[in-house]
């Protein structure tokens, strides 16, 4: 068995004296796309946090076999691990490019820094011509885009997206998740948090579901979607539809 | 009033203004970076303009000694808190900042002090002196207070102003100075004669202010400071340590204070004390700017300059109530137009 | 307890003997006058910045006025100085009000900023004002005086500022503990949740901004009399700070940190006097240096100042309410509402709209609730739910559209009318004060049915009031299930207890129709079935219920009708059975991923 590029063993992270998210580990193996589901409020993002080290946690977090305790988020980004947060948090008053430049701060500059920015303007065309509007002025589906090119161009080795379709219209969901598939093709591995369980399952290769800060359910990602208690759960209207379609049968 | 002192107020509330811009401008990148307010602002110019004096009276001026006391402080302090581990690598690097840097400006002093080179050595030795100061007060009082509300990084500022303003009567003493101007020539623009002095002034600020447009329009690190105040966690995201951005805009702000300092010590009777009015007055012009729009706020410093000496020819008692009044309006302003029901931050 | 009464009663000892006792050497007492001045200033801003969460840099201006008004009407018009103190703190008041409609609707940081400007310009107002003596002061002040004498000796006039000083500080213990000192203790984190509640907070803020200055007055006019002078200094921007200083030290959210904080930096600073020139010469200020540091390290290592340290390590100063349970208050109950026959329309939303810059997150929705009905709020995140509610309650103003509440046009109108007419809700992010008790957090939801000011609360009058408002708090608790939470701070609770002391919360509004925002959001099973019994029995009482809530399972057990929104357009509208066969809910729910 291959080791793992990202292990998460018994993490718990509370806010004051809540703990949002109690024990709950993980693992992904290099080039997989591993999801979180779970409804809001179950701990999703909060884990997301822990991982990066945007909240305070306990556990052990290792990343390339080598513990994370005592790293600052800085130094995580630089040693290849990006989250696209649910929120985005871009810079809205500068440049599309200047988010995008930001993004390799870490990395490189110069003329390798001109071919990731090609790189990324290759997967989304939309922002190379918008290139120098303020990232403010960028629609939902845009601003999601140009979050994932900035993620992107640290030339990460672990991306981590947290509610990437938060928001956006079907179509633009659905381009999304193409190109998650796509980067896994050039060996980014991807955790992927999503509520919309459907597409996050139809995409991953290994599922987690998360209750009330717990996981407790796990399983290959294709092996969770005929589950009963997540079809109940998660997938939403879908399962109460059938439910009521099977009714007059 | 006549045409002639007109003119001669405005020139003397423009010079004033861009001293003001200065200072403005420093509070407004220290504040966005860090959430600062930064009080002790002024108290950056009043050590620049005094270790002028000092060097020219042939003296290492306290603030050499304070230097080397705080770069101590803070490599122990920082060696206590181990945050990124006490690794030798770092261990040298920081002794290379923290001790061996004022050692070296201490040495300098020592050389230079008794030898009266002049304003082209002692103005740039003072601002060398007193910008590293920014960088070590960041990292010894405000920097363990990163993660706090506004209001408790206002307190601490405070706290720095009196310790700062203390520590200057220590160094300085009760007395006021002029340093030596770096010029005695003087212009003759028709009706108007123009100081030397003055024309120093603003030609040094104006350059500062336009190499500050290029450095924060151009280049990465100005780039990622700018992120790191347009949104503090995704600067962190990309990997910009929100640290060193505020060391950076520490050392900056002390850097423009002191420089502020040193160009006024001429033309103004500096005491140790003299600094705070300056910064406020700053701070009220970058207050003007709502504490983000560098712009904005170098043109209200150079209306508060010019309020300032229209002030002072029609009601000198009462200058300090006018120009301090001004803000409250302009503060009203700021807060209605967000005016609907918010939470505030804690 | 038993601790805290011997340590009470010592202290008075001490504090009677003390003066009276000859030995006692006058300069002690000197000493203790100055930090009973000092408290009195220090309690307020413990109000002002502990409770209400603003600062001030410019109390000392405050002691200014009371101190000048008498100064100058005793001298130049010979006043006594007991006449002069009502009129001192008139002049005070108004000035504080005056400026504290101007700065205290300044928002954060802005606000200290604008006490620090004021602070400053008060400052050379006083010095250059000829009618105030400008830089020299008014010299001849004549001391206080009782019954003929005149009171020069400084023990006489120690009981004087020691009476002011407890008179303040259990007038500001009983303001605290009242209907308007649950709304002023809001004022610091919960301005959103208080307002939904009927509070006014900017009135409450102007309140208490003037209720420091009236202490500041007082203890300015006190000090004009003993020191028989007054000339600026003593009111300048450092001063100002130094009360902020003490409140710091102190812990700034406790009355009686107030008094330690002004004793701890009055003594320091007369010992640093002594002592820091015999170490390093005369020619420095040396205890601004050392002040200034201690307020960086304290700040840094010990936020709860001293009063906080001392609770850490002797909790039994605390007066406490019993962690357990208690007999039920016993108070005749709150008048009620009366409700609206069962169907008719309660609330009718048309056409409503709201933007953001250029994003549209509510789009022309209309949809109804009639009394009795509860109705559900589904749809994707993003599609505008939140907002919704934000626009039904009042927090924002929609951009068109009209919103009926009874028939009568409530768009535009802010939350405290809206609540005053009978709408209660809860917060998708639990807005509970963490500091307070459930039980209290409950009693602020009923705020609107009490009516006790803030004199009868400092005088006690309000108690008949204050059990009423307890009992129907308790009752909704009970109600909630929560009878064994009631005395725990309600920043110890789970995220999922929490909604539930927000829906008892509302509960004690009395309200006609409740939003609820994600109530079953961190309930466990066997929680989500007692919250779906409990919002049953809201329906058969008649009252209606508007909810958004994503577990599904929940939301259609319970509700009569759905309401589906996504990107903020109503796209659907029915009972549970035809929401579930829509293809439109279904595409929106999917995302399209086929």
């Amino acid at each position: 068995m291959t080791a793992p590029l990202l292990s998460v063993e018994a993490v718990s992270v509370s806010y004051g004296k809540i703990e949002a998210v109690r024990s709950v580990s993980l693992d992904i193996l290099p080039g997989q796309i591993v999801t979180v589901i779970g409804a809001n409020g179950a701990g999703k993002t909060t884990t997301l946090g822990g991982i990066m080290g945007i909240l305070p946690c306990r556990g052990g977090i290792t990343f390339q076999g080598a513990p994370l305790a005592t790293v600052p988020v800085e130094a995580r980004v630089a040693s290849g691990m990006s989250l696209v947060p649910e929120k985005r948090e871009l810079f809205v008053t500068m440049s599309v490019a200047d988010n995008l430049i930001l993004g390799a701060y870490r990395g490189v500059r110069g003329a390798a820094l001109r071919t990731a920015l090609d790189e990324v303007y290759d997967l989304f065309p939309r922002l190379r011509e918008r290139r120098q509007q303020a990232a403010g002025t960028l629609s939902g589906g845009e601003r999601q885009m140009l979050a994932m090119g900035r993620a992107l161009m640290a030339r990460p080795k672990l991306l981590m997206l947290d509610e990437p379709s938060l928001g956006l219209a079907p179509r633009i969901v659905m381009e999304i998740f193409h190109l998650i598939t796509r980067l896994r093709s050039t060996g980014v591995s991807i955790l992927l948090v999503e509520q919309n369980a459907r597409a996050a399952l139809k995409t991953a290769d290994y599922a987690y579901v998360m209750e009330t800060g717990e996981v407790t359910l796990q399983g290959p990602a294709s092996e969770l979607a005929q589950d009963p208690r997540v079809i109940e759960s998660y997938l939403g209207v879908r399962g109460t539809t059938q439910k009521a379609e099977e009714t007059p049968a | 009033m006549d045409f002639n002192i007109a003119l001669f107020l405005a020139q003397d509330g423009i010079t004033n203004g861009a001293i003001y811009a200065l200072l403005g401008l420093s509070l407004v990148l220290v504040f966005t970076v860090t959430r600062v307010i930064l009080v002790p602002q002024g108290e950056f110019v009043a050590y620049g303009a005094l270790t002028v004096v000092g060097l020219e009276m042939g003296t290492i001026p306290g603030t050499a000694w304070l230097l080397l006391v705080l770069g101590a402080a803070v490599f122990v302090a920082d060696a206590l808190r181990a945050e990124n581990g006490r690794q030798p690598r770092i261990l040298m690097l920081r002794a290379l900042t923290d001790l061996v840097l004022p050692a070296v400006l201490l040495g300098v002093c020592w050389v230079v002090a008794p030898l009266d080179l002049g304003v082209w050595v002692t103005a740039p030795l003072a601002v060398a002196l007193v910008a590293p100061l920014g960088a070590y007060i960041y990292r010894l009082a405000f920097r363990p207070l990163a993660q706090s509300p506004v209001l408790v990084l206002l307190i601490a500022a405070v706290g720095v102003h009196l310790a700062m303003i203390g520590l200057g009567l220590v160094f300085f003493g009760a007395e006021g100075f002029r340093s030596e101007p770096f010029t005695t020539a003087s212009l003759t623009l028709g009706p108007m004669m123009v100081s030397g002095q003055s024309l120093w002034v603003l030609g040094t600020t104006s350059v500062l202010i336009t190499s500050l447009w290029f450095f924060f329009g151009h280049t990465i690190t100005g780039k990622a400071l700018r992120a790191t105040s347009v949104n503090r966690l995704g600067a962190r995201l990309v990997g910009i340590p929100a640290d060193r951005s505020g060391i950076i805009a520490f050392t900056m702000a002390a850097a423009m204070g002191a420089i502020s300092g040193v160009l006024i010590g001429p033309v103004t009777t500096v005491f140790y004390d003299t600094g705070f009015l300056i910064g406020l007055k700053g701070l009220v012009a970058a207050i003007m700017g709502g504490l983000v729009s560098y712009p904005i706020a170098a043109a209200a410093a150079l209306a508060v300059g010019l309020i300032e000496s229209v002030a002072s020819f029609e009601a000198s008692s009462f200058k300090e109530v006018i120009v301090f009044t001004t803000i409250i309006p302009v503060l009203l302003w700021q807060s209605l137009r967000s005016s609907h029901v918010e939470e505030e931050e804690e | 307890m038993v601790l805290r009464n011997w340590l009470v009663a010592g202290l008075a000892v001490l504090g009677v003997a003390l003066p009276l006792v000859p030995v006692t050497p006058d300069y002690w007492i000197v000493l203790l006058n100055a930090i009973g001045l000092s408290s009195l200033v220090v309690i307020g801003l413990v109000l002002l910045t502990g409770v209400g969460g603003m600062t001030s840099f410019g109390q000392a201006a405050f002691c200014g006025f009371g101190a000048y008004a008498t100064a100058v009407l005793t001298t130049s018009m010979g006043l006594s100085p007991w006449l002069t103190l009502p009129i001192a703190i008139a002049v005070t008041c108004t000035a504080a009000a005056l400026i504290g409609l101007m700065t205290v609707r300044l928002s954060g940081h802005y606000l200290p900023l604008g006490t620090l400007a004021w602070g400053i310009s008060l400052f050379y107002l006083f010095g250059n004002l000829e009618v105030l003596g400008r830089h020299d002061g008014i010299p001849t002040v004549p001391p206080l005086n009782i019954g003929g004498w005149d009171l020069y000796d400084n023990r006489a006039v120690y009981f004087i500022i020691w009476a002011l000083v407890l008179l303040a500080a259990f007038a500001t213990l009983n303001l605290l503990d009242s209907r308007v000192g649950r709304a002023l203790r809001a004022l610091r984190g919960g301005v959103v949740a208080a307002e939904a509640f009927g509070v006014n907070t900017r009135r409450a803020k102007l309140v208490i901004f003037v209720y420091a200055a009236l202490l500041a007055a007082v203890s300015g006019w006190a000090f004009a009399h003993v020191q028989r002078a007054v000339n600026p200094t003593p009111f300048g921007l450092g001063a100002g700070i130094e009360y902020l200083f003490m409140a710091v030290i102190g812990g700034v959210g406790h009355v009686w940190g107030a008094v330690i904080g002004a004793a701890a930096v009055v003594l320091l600073e007369d010992r640093l006097q002594i002592i820091l020139p015999a170490l390093f010469g005369h020619s420095g200020n040396y205890e601004t240096i050392i002040f200034g540091v201690i307020l960086v390290l304290l700040l840094q290592f010990a936020r709860s100042g001293l009063w906080g340290l001392a609770l850490r390590f002797i909790p039994e100063l605390e007066r406490r309410a019993p962690a357990q349970k208690t007999a039920p208050t016993e108070a005749a109950p709150l008048p009620r509402r009366t409700p609206p026959r069962r169907g008719e329309p309660l609330l009718e939303v048309q056409s409503l709209q709201r933007n953001f810059g250029g994003l549209t997150a509510v789009k022309s929705l209309s949809f109804s609730v009639n009394a009795g009905e509860v109705v559900g709020l589904i749809g994707p995140n993003g599609a505008g739910k939140s907002t919704t509610f934000n626009l039904i309650s009042g927090i924002l103003p929609p951009s068109s559209g009209t919103i009926r509440f009874q028939g009568r046009d409530i768009s535009g109108l802010g939350p405290r009318d809206v609540a005053a007419m009978g709408m209660a809700r809860s917060f998708q992010h639990v807005k509970l004060l963490p500091d307070m008790t459930v039980l209290e957090n409950v009693m602020l939801g009923a705020h609107l049915r009490g009516r006790a000011g803030m004199v009868s609360a400092i005088l006690r009058r309000d108690r008949t009031e204050e059990r009423r408002l307890r009992a129907e708090a308790e009752r909704q608790l009970i109600r909630c299930g929560l009878a064994d939470y009631m005395h725990v701070k309600a920043g110890a609770l789970p995220l999922g207890q929490s909604r539930v002391v927000e829906i008892a919360r509302a509960l004690s509004l009395d309200p006609l129709l409740i939003l609820l925002d994600e109530p079953a959001a961190g309930l466990r099973h066997g929680e989500k079935q007692a919250l779906a019994t409990l919002l049953d029995s809201l329906r058969d009482e008649g009252t209606a219920v508007l909810l958004v809530e994503h577990d599904m399972d929940f939301v259609m057990n319970l509700v009569d009708r759905l309401v589906v929104m996504d990107f903020g357009a109503k796209i659907a509208e029915g009972s549970p059975e035809v929401i579930h066969s829509d293809p439109k809910v279904l595409e929106a729910y999917l995302g399209g991923i086929e």
